[in-house]
């Protein structure tokens, strides 16, 4: 039997403080204040996931329909993209909704 | 206007109130040359009694105490009676003044994102100058307000946190070095006060603001360009768009007080640079950089 994915969820965030800009996307966690620029291709996770949550496969199909890439290196950089949202930890960690 | 006698009995007294942009302050001393100073920048800023039961600021500017202002005077600055700084040379008494209420501002109004930066207005549409020291700010400051330029400060943008305009603090332009002679010898019609030497910034001397802008000292302004200036001489003078994430992050960092205001603060700044064009300057030619400049209003950006 397989595990099932836990889907991948940004936190919430007032439009006010989400400015895109050109290629960047400016964004302002007010739990503590500190301001984020991310730049492609950190730009395109985040804005797939401001859509709604998704789990990585989805994320991984979304990102397959826009770049023409290797599926290793797609892969490679969802991964890395994934990590630098939650180093500025604006995925919801899954450990926090299991708490609630 | 203030009677001379009134403004000294004032000074000495229970202090005089000044009208500076949205601040009511209540200064306090007996030196002569802040006397001086404030007859020649602030005598059209100077407030009623009865309109002056309230100061967001109460200064004293007084001779240092101790046995050394025998060999070496001193000017000490107070806020509601302490003293935060070092004393400073008598003879930097009045830039005392200028650098302790800008010190007094930027620990205090927050009730605005407070930016590092020039701002001046023209045909309702405001100009921010952000600039680190040395980036000619002042100079180009003084250049525009003597060019028909309305000055709504030299050293502080207000943003407004409520409605994201920009609030006049209409101050003297601090002038260093090299610049004060520029001025003056390109700007007859300049009042440039004496010049205080040997300070941390060099020479200094101020450049009283002009009548318009003091006038229209209640007046904001919307914001319409954010210019970031860098003096480089044998340059070529251009602007050029700047993009706007980086912009944003320059205009944090000029900022006194982002950390303080939260998310009011970064709604403020990114408002400010969705209404704005964002522009680079590098400017070596001042004629030159007025020209881009008022070519501004005239539609160019």
């Amino acid at each position: 039997m397989s595990v099932p994915e836990e889907p991948l969820e940004l936190i919430s965030l007032p439009v006010a403080h989400v400015r895109a800009w050109g290629e960047s996307v400016v964004v302002f966690d007010q739990r503590c204040g500190e301001t984020h620029v991310l730049q492609p291709p950190l730009t395109e996770l985040f804005q797939a996931l401001q859509e709604g949550p998704m789990t990585p496969t989805a994320l991984f199909e979304y990102l397959e329909q826009r770049y023409e890439a290797a599926e290793g290196e797609l892969e490679d950089a969802m991964q890395a993209g994934l990590s630098q949202l939650r180093e500025h930890h604006l995925i919801c960690d899954p450990a926090d909704s299991r708490d609630a | 206007m203030t009677a001379p006698e009134d403004l000294r009995a004032g000074l000495r007294g229970a202090g005089v109130a000044l009208q500076v942009g949205p601040f009511v302050v209540r200064l306090r001393s007996r030196l002569d040359r802040v006397e001086r100073a404030l007859a020649l920048f602030y005598d059209r800023q100077l407030l009623p009694p009865e309109q002056a039961a309230f100061a967001d600021f109460h200064i004293t500017l007084a001779r240092a105490s101790g046995l050394h202002w025998l060999w070496r005077p001193q000017a000490r600055f107070f806020l509601d009676g302490r003293s935060p700084f070092r004393p400073l040379p008598l003879a930097h008494a009045y830039p005392l003044f200028e650098w302790g209420l800008n010190w007094c501002i930027a620990q205090h109004a927050h009730d605005f994102l407070m930016i590092h930066a020039a701002v001046l207005e023209r045909n309702g549409r405001a100009l921010v100058m952000p600039g680190e020291p040395g980036a000619g700010k002042s100079t180009l400051t003084a250049a525009l307000t003597l060019s028909g330029w309305r000055l709504l400060s030299d050293e502080f943008a207000l943003l407004s946190l409520t409605d994201g305009q920009l609030v006049a603090l209409p101050r003297p332009v601090s002038l260093k070095n090299a610049a004060i002679d520029l001025i003056r010898e390109r700007y007859p019609q300049a009042v440039i006060g004496p010049a205080s030497h040997d300070t941390s910034k060099g020479t200094v001397a101020h450049l009283r603001p002009p009548d318009a802008s003091i006038q229209k000292m209640h007046d904001p302004a919307r914001p319409a360009w954010l210019v970031f200036p860098r003096f480089a001489a044998g340059g070529r003078d251009h602007l050029a768009p700047l993009d706007r994430a980086v912009a944003l992050q320059r205009l944090v960092g000029s900022s006194f007080n982002y950390s303080v205001v939260g998310a009011a603060g970064f709604e403020a700044a990114a408002d400010l640079i969705e209404q704005s064009a964002c522009l680079e300057l590098e400017y070596a030619d001042l004629d030159a950089t007025l020209g881009l400049l008022n070519d501004l209003t005239a539609g160019g950006a």
